[in-house]
């Protein structure tokens, strides 16, 4: 493992002066993800179509619109870029990115006295 | 490195109190209710709540803050200096018996973690900036009424407390 291979898609940790720079780098790794769905299709083999991975990456991303905190939103530019570096670099594996849809396929947590006691649950 | 350390890296000197938080919360809000804290205070640098990584749901589960009561059994006082953060059992907690060995298992991630502060605004800090949904608990100050062995023989112009007839 190089250094050149370890420093490929890493980029300074954001410190941003505004919310309107902030913003524009959100945008951009907004822009770098949806980009990369094709590649991370083809690299990561997953069963999932393309508008699945785009509406999932657009839901990430709409979770935390409303923070105006600079220093919350610079951690979590650093934690976007970090799932991107590690995604597009296939550091991550298959398992990884299913883990963004798991909670979409959980089957249905019982409900009701009879369907917990015939689980076996509290 | 304990959590009340960490905490107090990042505490203000300014007074504390549980219930504004600023908008930077995006789904749900809500203000930790104490029972008795009641000053105004800014909002901490950096709510951790939204970076933690923690689940959404812990939000909705309430903690205690309190300090250990007395063991009435003995007079000693271990463990009744600091101040406990401990988390309420819940009743759904998702209690199942484990598959293999069949240990009692819960799908309760905070059923067992129990944290411990050297004072009370700490934990209220630390608590508020996770965005966990607390309460305080102020400790009972046993009343500790002097005795003194003079006020058995004490002059009173009402009825005596002892009636000494020896």
């Amino acid at each position: 493992m190089s250094a050149a291979m370890a420093a490929h898609l890493s980029v300074v940790t954001a410190q941003s002066s505004s919310l309107s720079s902030a913003r524009q780098s959100v945008i951009h790794l907004y822009r770098d993800f949806q980009r990369g769905v094709p590649e991370i299709m083809r690299t990561h083999q997953v069963d999932i179509p393309m508008s699945m991975i785009r509406t999932k990456i657009r839901e990430e991303f709409e979770r935390h619109r409303d923070v105006k905190d600079l220093a919350v939103i610079d951690i979590l530019l650093f934690k976007g870029r970090q799932e991107y570096q590690e995604t597009m670099n296939a550091w991550k594996q298959e398992t990884h990115i299913m883990r963004y849809f798991i909670k979409d396929d959980a089957p249905p947590k019982p409900q009701g006295f009879l369907e917990k006691f015939l689980a076996g649950r509290d | 490195m304990s959590a009340s350390l960490l905490v107090k890296q990042a505490i203000r000197a300014t007074p504390l109190m549980a219930s504004f938080r600023p908008a930077t919360t995006s789904a749900i809000r809500f203000n930790s209710t104490s029972t008795s804290v009641t000053e105004t205070r800014e909002p901490v640098a950096l709510q951790a709540e939204i970076v933690s990584g923690a689940p959404e749901e812990i939000r909705m589960q309430p903690c205690r803050i309190f300090k250990q009561s007395k063991a009435s059994t003995q007079s000693g006082i271990t463990n009744t200096g600091v101040w406990r953060l401990d988390f309420d059992t819940q009743l759904q907690a998702g209690r199942f018996e484990n598959e293999l060995i069949g240990w009692a298992s819960s799908s309760d991630y905070m059923q067992a973690l129990q944290m411990k502060f050297i004072s009370k605004e700490d934990a209220i800090a630390f608590a508020d900036k996770q965005g966990w949904e607390f309460t305080v608990q102020e400790p009972n100050q046993k009343i500790v009424k002097k005795k003194v062995y003079a006020d058995n023989f004490k002059y009173s112009p009402k009825k005596l407390r002892f009636v000494k007839t020896k």
